[in-house]
């Protein structure tokens, strides 16, 4: 076992020892010989791991010692072997490895011995347990990394090599310090000997090795030169850099900073840490270039490992975390550089390909399944427990990564890249989802899903069947375009399933884990959108990852149950998330370009039943507070005013956007205002207009959204100006979409009609005349937008290039007419549902309805206020319609049929029916007529917002000057600034 | 069952004929103010009758063949949802259907129908009319909604029944004294539903001869007619409900309609027409305004 131990760190110097002479006379057997090396290493550390029973992520801190020398240190090299360190090492050799045919091929053979001898000082500086053998190894990568920067790449390779050196002859000086100084006042240089140092030589010995690591592993503000390294290097060196050097430099500072004397007061890791991650990530913003994101991103986890010491104590769990942490970063970043292209032209990559790249970056950024994810979860899980207030900065921190990182995603496109050059990342791709697998493995105790019980069972039934109905509703038609592009309903399929995921979850985890699958498997499918999918899926990313991020913290403040999200902090952020994720109050900025680029019926899902899963989501933190006085039932009124100011203004948006998809997108966001109204009155006819309003928008937002997916499919026509007319070519699409519009619009007797009255009913009843007034006038806007897109669309002049279009697919039409079935139901009969319902709220708020003259008599439903009779109604109006109908059909002369262009035109022949169609500027009156109100919109605010947010990553900048002398004198000014602040403390 | 029939039937012809009725004497007004004199009180019965048999007629689609059906279901609808007259069980038709939500709700279901005939007319001036109808409609909604919640808020109930209930005893009960700033805005909001001038910006016949019915004839436009003429007695009886105390007795009923019919006419005699967007930033702000006084007098008291 020693032996294999010893032989996995060993034989990659014999190999760099051996190619070196070869690597001239016979390079490609050297090539082999390489490749061989790093082979058996894989294999021999994985059966290390094995044998340390490393791979189920259980005791990690167990260990082998290999005693490789006489008597103790410095004159020993013990080197230990955890199993922790073992995992590492696998990715290490995995890394090595694929990445070795990039490195050496094309005549680079050359650089066979350094790539080998990265390895082995990786290796050894992962083992160490004593300074002297750290400074060896420490010593051996930076000449080796300095060599290999100098090597090959673009222009800036000299400067970052250059950097290097300087950074690299400093750390020098100050570690020999501190070896002079530990071995001085202990007369060992073990790593524990650092703990035993006391008074000056403790705060000294901090302050340096503090330095040494920060500067090495390029935390904040010491980040400069690695971030002018990753810049300067050849992709596939950064590829292997940041999976070899980089990844043991952290685990070593996983090893190091716990010894260090500072650390008894931990906290000033965590401010270090939080501050550096919010401070290093604001500058990542600004990044334009594909490879200094990276360099911030490899920052922010240099930050994470400080808090990960802060934070974590057990040395089981500190190696597990750091394993998933720096390990699944390490992989994600390989992939990314080794996609990159196979020459640096500063800025510019080659293609790289899209669809493998997107997992690396989700993998990097810490997406579930990916490893990294189930670290941050825990590390997370523990700072909220001792000590919530660092959630907000360390949040902030990872959410503005992710953003410029799912920017990085977003802006590279292009094909794939030739050849073998993906099949590192690909493989990348793979180990990633084994830690995945194993990590999950691990968490699996955290996660349970069972038949959800905090919601009364009618309730939640109702949201299940819509999931389900949903999801079945949408994917025939996403099947339609399986042959040219299957991705999206793969996509889609899986935001389904992860939907229900949110609705069977019963812990804190699963709940996250399922909210941000289906959030991202929804991007996914937008950016498979032909019309700037990419780029809207960019903007869906970045504020899920918001909300995701805000869920994350309601789940961590709650403990980790569900019952946990009804308490007042968590509640908080799931109404903020869940504001943002239903596009309320500014936030429609991303849903509006998602819905508008996505293809048809990803739009459907993401409008009609994904929002269902936020306004569950919401119902499941509000739960908790209902019947409680005080100030939560201030959020609900804060709610129920976005929620009508949402409205209102979605409605006047919708009404002057030029595309129907874009129409939809904004009376989306203004229907689900009215949701987030009823929500908000924390009232049960609140409640009860609420979950009604919700099923029905459902119902006609799927509708309307697989209409005008049926109508773009049959004629690819975006804007209302290559549209109209289609009523004759499309029928059934027409009808369904006439009676989804009547419905929602509010006009009896349809469906839409019962929400309203509820909701009217309920904000009466809560005295709450100024929303309600609000509320009604949006209703009213609704209509301006209806006509639009029912003229726009299927009304006016047919466009002579859609003369030959037929009614859309069956796969769109079949679910919609089911849908259509079920709004009928909903028109005729809602006693039907308002029946079950009415002892549920009962039952929920604590107290019948009926106290407020709310009942349910045979069809008629009496409220606080008034009545209503659907069924009366429905008739009344069927009579009506039905005696007029039929006189006219059979009575008196039969009508002729005219063209559509035999229309009177002022006594001239109308010219083409593009010209005749009235569809562009549609309301430039009510436009005109509305100039009173604030010309900035949410697009102005957000600007301004990005920009001060942007001034405040420049500050952060100055600290990047690519001066290399600059990043000196920071070390130097830190370890001053460090000395003074820590001098004193006991 | 049967009797419900007829007097259903009663009540929508009744409502037909009187609205014919005021929209020729109207006419006559017109003229006399014109000082022209003008075509007899009987002529608009004259004009449905020669409509409708007409021998020939056109349709462009399914939806402009079906917009006068949903025109006269809309403009009947909501005379058989008002109240006629206080307490009569035998003329209250439908308003055991639904409330005052239901009635102002229902009054777009017309307008929608209109809409569609318009649009599938193919004619872009009926469009156009169409959309400056909805945004004058939503602009005076606002007002109107205003109104709704305080009558609401204030009499406890959005009943209509309930409403014209609580304004018996006298005009010292009327919703018109106890809410006289509420009752300002909606009869403002009124010239507007009613298209007088200033507001008539949908028929404008300079801009838009004729507006949505641009491209209707015949028996169709007969239909349209006499579906424009109920609703508009139906905006008549729920003003007088909602405002005037209801009609406690036919003599009451006449007086009250026949003076709410007049008071757009004369308004509308002198004065030009606004532009669009002038006319929806007026609807906006006056009347809004005039309204939140009594909203917050209910709020505050």
């Amino acid at each position: 076992m020693v032996t294999i131990a010893a032989f996995s760190i060993f034989l990659p110097l014999a190999g760099a020892f051996i190619t070196a002479f070869l690597a001239k006379a016979a390079p490609r057997a050297a090539e082999l010989l390489g490749k061989a090396v790093l082979a058996a290493g894989l294999v021999l550390t994985a059966k290390v791991a094995s044998n340390l029973g490393a791979w189920d992520l259980w005791g990690l801190s167990q260990a082998i010692l290999i005693p490789t020398g006489v008597g103790i240190p410095p004159f020993s090299i013990d080197l230990v072997v955890t199993a922790g360190a073992s995992l590492v090492a696998v990715v290490i050799y995995g890394v090595a490895l694929l990445s070795l045919g990039r490195i050496v091929g094309e005549g680079g053979q050359k650089r066979l011995p350094l790539s080998l001898s990265l390895v082995t000082a990786s290796l050894g500086l992962l083992y160490a347990t004593d300074l002297f053998n750290s400074f060896v190894f420490l010593e051996i990568g930076s000449i080796v990394t300095i060599g290999l920067a100098a090597s090959r790449g673009g222009p800036r390779r000299w400067e970052a090599a250059v950097k290097l050196a300087l950074i690299s002859g400093l750390v020098t000086i100050l570690f020999l310090i501190v070896v002079a100084l530990v071995y001085r006042s202990t007369g060992e240089l073990r790593l524990v000997a650092l703990g035993r140092t006391g008074g000056l030589v403790a705060v000294v010995t901090s302050v340096l090795m503090l330095a040494i690591i920060m500067a090495e592993t390029k935390a904040f503000p010491l980040l400069g030169w690695g971030v002018d390294y990753y810049h300067g290097i050849w992709p596939p060196f950064a590829a292997l850099y940041s999976g070899t050097w980089s990844l043991a430099m952290l685990l070593w500072g996983v090893k190091v900073l716990p010894l260090l004397p500072v650390a008894q007061d931990p906290r000033i890791y965590a401010w270090l840490g939080a501050g550096g991650l919010v401070a290093s990530q604001v500058a990542g913003l600004r990044q334009r270039s594909p490879s200094r994101p990276l360099g911030y991103s490899t920052s922010a986890f240099a930050s994470l490992l400080l808090l990960l010491v802060a934070f974590v104590y057990d040395p089981d769990q500190l190696l597990r975390l750091a394993v998933l942490l720096f390990g699944g970063q390490a992989l994600a970043k390989f992939g990314l550089f080794m996609l990159a292209g196979r020459e640096a032209h500063g800025d510019r990559w080659e293609k790289a390909g899209a669809r493998w790249r997107v997992l690396l970056v989700f993998a990097l950024i810490g997406l579930p399944p990916f490893p990294v994810f189930w670290a941050k979860f825990e590390l997370l899980s523990e700072m909220a427990r001792f000590w919530p207030a660092m959630l907000g900065p360390v949040l902030l921190g990872l959410f503005l990564e992710a953003v410029y990182v799912l920017r990085f995603w977003a802006q590279r496109s292009g094909g794939e890249p030739e050849g073998d050059a993906l099949w590192p990342s690909r493989l990348g791709v793979l180990g990633l989802l084994a830690g995945g697998y194993l990590a999950a493995r691990f968490m699996w105790p955290d996660m349970s899903w069972s038949m959800p019980a905090y919601l009364p069972p009618f309730m939640s039934l109702i949201f299940g069947v819509m999931f389900v109905a949903g999801a079945v509703a949408v994917l025939p038609g996403a099947l339609l375009r399986w042959r040219q592009d299957a991705g999206h309903g793969l996509w889609l399929g899986l935001a389904a399933v992860s939907l229900l995921g949110i609705f069977f979850a019963t812990s804190g985890l699963s709940l996250y884990v399922a909210w941000e699958i289906s959030a991202f498997a929804s991007v996914m499918a937008v950016s498979k959108g032909g019309f700037r999918g990419r780029g809207s899926a960019f903007w869906f990313a970045a504020f899920a990852a918001f909300s995701g991020y805000l869920v994350l913290g309601a789940v961590l403040l709650s403990g980790g149950s569900i019952r946990g999200l009804g308490l007042f902090p968590a509640v908080l952020l799931i109404a903020l998330a869940v504001v943002v994720k239903l596009g309320q109050a500014g936030a429609h900025l991303w849903s509006v370009r998602a819905y508008r680029s996505a293809p048809g019926t990803v739009s459907a899902f993401l409008a009609g039943v994904s929002s269902k899963g936020v306004i569950y989501l919401l119902m499941l933190g509000l739960v908790g507070l209902v019947g409680l006085p005080g100030k939560d039932h201030n959020l609900g009124l804060i709610l129920a005013w976005i929620g009508v100011f949402t409205a209102l203004g979605g409605a006047i948006l919708a009404s002057l956007s030029g595309t129907p998809k874009k129409l939809l997108a904004y009376s989306s966001v203004s229907q689900l205002g009215y949701v987030l109204v009823g929500l908000g009155l924390m009232t049960p006819l609140g409640w009860t207009a609420a979950v009604y309003h919700t099923v029905h928008h459902f119902l006609f937002k799927t509708v309307l959204f697989l209409g005008i997916a049926g109508v773009l499919y049959r004629t690819g026509g975006r804007f209302f100006t290559d549209l109209g007319g289609l009523i004759k070519k499309m029928p059934f699409t027409f009808l369904f979409t006439l009676i989804a519009v009547i419905s929602y619009a509010g006009v009896p007797p349809l469906a839409g009609f019962g929400g309203k009255w509820l909701l009217y009913q309920g904000l009466l009843d809560a005295g709450r005349l100024p929303l309600a007034a609000v509320a009604m006038c949006a209703s009213v806007v609704a209509f301006l937008y209806s006509f639009r897109l029912l003229h726009g669309v299927f009304l006016g002049q047919l466009s002579s290039k859609n003369k030959s279009v037929r009614e859309a697919p069956l796969a769109l039409i079949l679910p919609q007419f089911v849908l259509v079935c079920g709004i009928f139901v909903m028109s005729f009969r809602p006693t039907l549902f308002l029946e079950r319902l009415l002892p549920e709220m009962t039952q929920l708020f604590g107290w019948p309805m009926s106290l407020k003259g709310f009942s349910i008599n045979g069809f008629s439903v009496l409220g606080p206020f008034g009545h209503w009779n659907a069924w009366a109604v429905g008739m009344m109006v069927f009579l009506l319609f039905g005696v007029a109908f039929v006189f006219y059909w059979v009575s008196g002369p039969k009508p002729k049929h005219v063209g559509q262009l035999d229309i009177g035109y002022s006594g001239e022949l109308p010219p083409s029916p593009e010209e005749v169609h009235f569809s562009f500027e549609f309301y430039r009156h009510y436009e005109r007529a509305l100039v009173f109100l604030p010309s900035w919109g949410a697009e102005r605010i957000f600007a301004w917002f990005v920009s001060l947010v942007n001034g405040a990553g420049d500050l952060t900048r100055i600290l990047v000057s690519g001066d290399g002398r600059t990043y000196l004198i920071h070390i130097v000014l830190f370890v001053v600034c460090g000395f003074m602040l820590l001098w004193g403390m006991p | 069952m049967l009797a419900q029939v007829v007097l259903g039937l009663a009540t929508a012809v009744g409502g037909l004929a009187y609205g014919l009725f005021l929209g020729g004497f109207s006419r006559k007004m017109i003229a006399r103010i014109h000082g022209r004199i003008g075509p007899p009180v009987t002529q608009n019965y004259v004009d449905l009758l020669k409509l409708f048999v007409k021998r020939t007629s056109i349709e462009h689609g399914t939806m402009f063949w079906l917009a006068p059906m949903f025109r006269i279901t809309g403009g009947l609808g909501v005379l058989f949802l008002v109240p006629l007259i206080v307490g009569r069980v035998a003329v209250v038709n439908f308003s055991f259907a639904g409330d005052l939500l239901l009635v102002i709700y229902f009054m777009f279901f017309g307008c929608l129908g209109m809409a569609l005939g318009a649009g599938n007319s193919g004619h872009p001036h009926a469009v156009m009319a169409v959309t400056r109808g909805l945004a004058q409609m939503s602009s005076y909604e606002l007002s109107f909604s205003v109104v709704i919640l305080i009558l609401a808020a204030g009499l406890g109930t959005l009943s209509i029944d309930g409403i014209v209930a609580a304004q018996q005893g006298g005009i010292g009960h009327w919703n018109m004294v106890r809410y006289p700033f509420a009752t300002l805005a909606a009869m403002i909001a009124f010239l507007g539903m009613m298209m007088a001038y200033p507001f008539s910006v949908v028929i404008a016949p300079q801009e838009i001869p004729i507006g949505p019915p641009t491209e209707y004839s015949s028996r169709f436009l007969s239909l349209m007619m006499a579906g424009r003429t109920v609703f508009g007695v139906a905006k008549l009886l729920l003003y007088m409900n909602l405002f005037f105390g209801g009609a406690a007795n036919w003599v009451d009923f006449f007086v009250k309609t026949f003076l709410l019919y007049m008071y757009p006419i004369f308004v509308s005699t002198v004065f030009p027409r606004f532009r669009v967007e002038q006319s929806v930033r007026f609807f906006i702000l006056v009347p809004t305004a005039i309204a939140a006084i009594d909203l917050i007098r209910i709020m505050v008291l």
